[in-house]
């Protein structure tokens, strides 16, 4: 691939003003509504720290299936798009994973009295931290860029059963960590106030990750053209040298 | 009292940890990017015509 496709060329852009508009725009919603929740009758203002641990959470994991969908689509059609597409995401889940670590951390340290514990969420979403780190490590320890995608979109699979499990652990084990109080369909056991901080603090986070990947994709098509002309210029010279 | 000081702390410093690491990772994109698209650009500028004749060439053979 000598240069980024068209279509990527021409979107990119676009998505990159409007996902940094919405930021703006939704930052201060977010905070405001996170000043204006209700403290909780048992944590109070500690749970302030949830606004943003849960949102974290959430991109971790949801970072984590667009990865998936990219491994998938690599390995259909085998084109280096949807390979750069893949690794441009781990780091920014990875980051993800690591905030919601320290902020539950931090919460628990106040909360439970003990800043870690063995429980089965906290340890599968330890595991989906050390899954990140092992496809970056992975993702720069091929010289062939093909190669390096083949393996990260393996490991990728692969690494996707830990998902369900973050999902459900609280359900299959015996677990400290609260279960989910926000449903899809039913009723959700949260008041409207805490409700509204914690979705207009995952709106602000979603557009800063729909940036940051944006800005990833870019780096990583660039850095894949560069190196291939770098290449070409390489194989220019050889030639050059072979007519003399 | 004490508790409720030390909550706010615990507050105030997660949420400066989160913010700063994500304007941290923003800002490394952010300049990353631009660097790239530069160093791109010139390239291209320099090496522009010798792609076209290296191409060329290709095509003729």
């Amino acid at each position: 691939m000598t240069k980024l496709p068209r279509y990527f060329r021409q979107a990119v852009l676009p998505v990159q003003l409007v996902s940094l508009w919405l930021f703006g725009l939704s930052l201060p919603v977010s905070i405001f509504f996170i000043i204006k929740a209700v403290p909780d009758y048992q944590q109070h203002d500690l749970v302030k720290i949830l606004y943003l641990h849960v949102p974290c959470a959430w991109l971790s994991l949801q970072c984590y299936v667009v990865m998936c969908a990219a491994a998938l689509l690599f390995l259909f059609y085998n084109h280096s798009f949807y390979g750069a597409a893949l690794k441009a995401m781990p780091a920014i889940g990875a980051l993800f994973t690591m905030l919601t670590l320290i902020c539950g951390s931090l919460w628990g340290a106040k909360s439970w009295g003990s800043w870690w514990e063995w429980d089965a969420r906290l340890v599968s979403e330890l595991i989906l931290f050390f899954i990140y780190c092992a496809i970056i490590i992975l993702s720069n320890s091929f010289k062939e860029t093909e190669k390096s995608d083949y393996a990260c979109a393996i490991l990728t699979l692969v690494g996707g059963v830990n998902l369900p499990v973050i999902k459900f652990s609280t359900q299959w084990w015996h677990s400290l960590h609260q279960g989910s109080t926000i449903h899809l369909v039913g009723p959700s056991s949260l008041a409207p106030s805490m409700m509204h901080a914690l979705l207009s603090m995952l709106v602000s986070l979603s557009c800063l990750a729909a940036l940051l990947y944006s800005l990833s994709l870019q780096i990583e098509l660039l850095t894949r053209a560069n190196r291939q002309r770098i290449y070409i210029r390489l194989r220019l010279n050889y030639k050059k040298a072979q007519e003399r | 009292m004490l508790n409720s000081l030390t909550n706010t702390a615990t507050i105030i410093l997660c949420y400066t940890i989160v913010s700063s690491a994500l304007a941290g990772a923003l800002l490394y994109y952010g300049f990353r990017r631009c660097f790239l698209q530069r160093t791109q650009t010139r390239f291209s500028k320099r090496f522009a015509g010798r792609f076209a004749r290296y191409r060329l060439r290709r095509k003729v053979k």
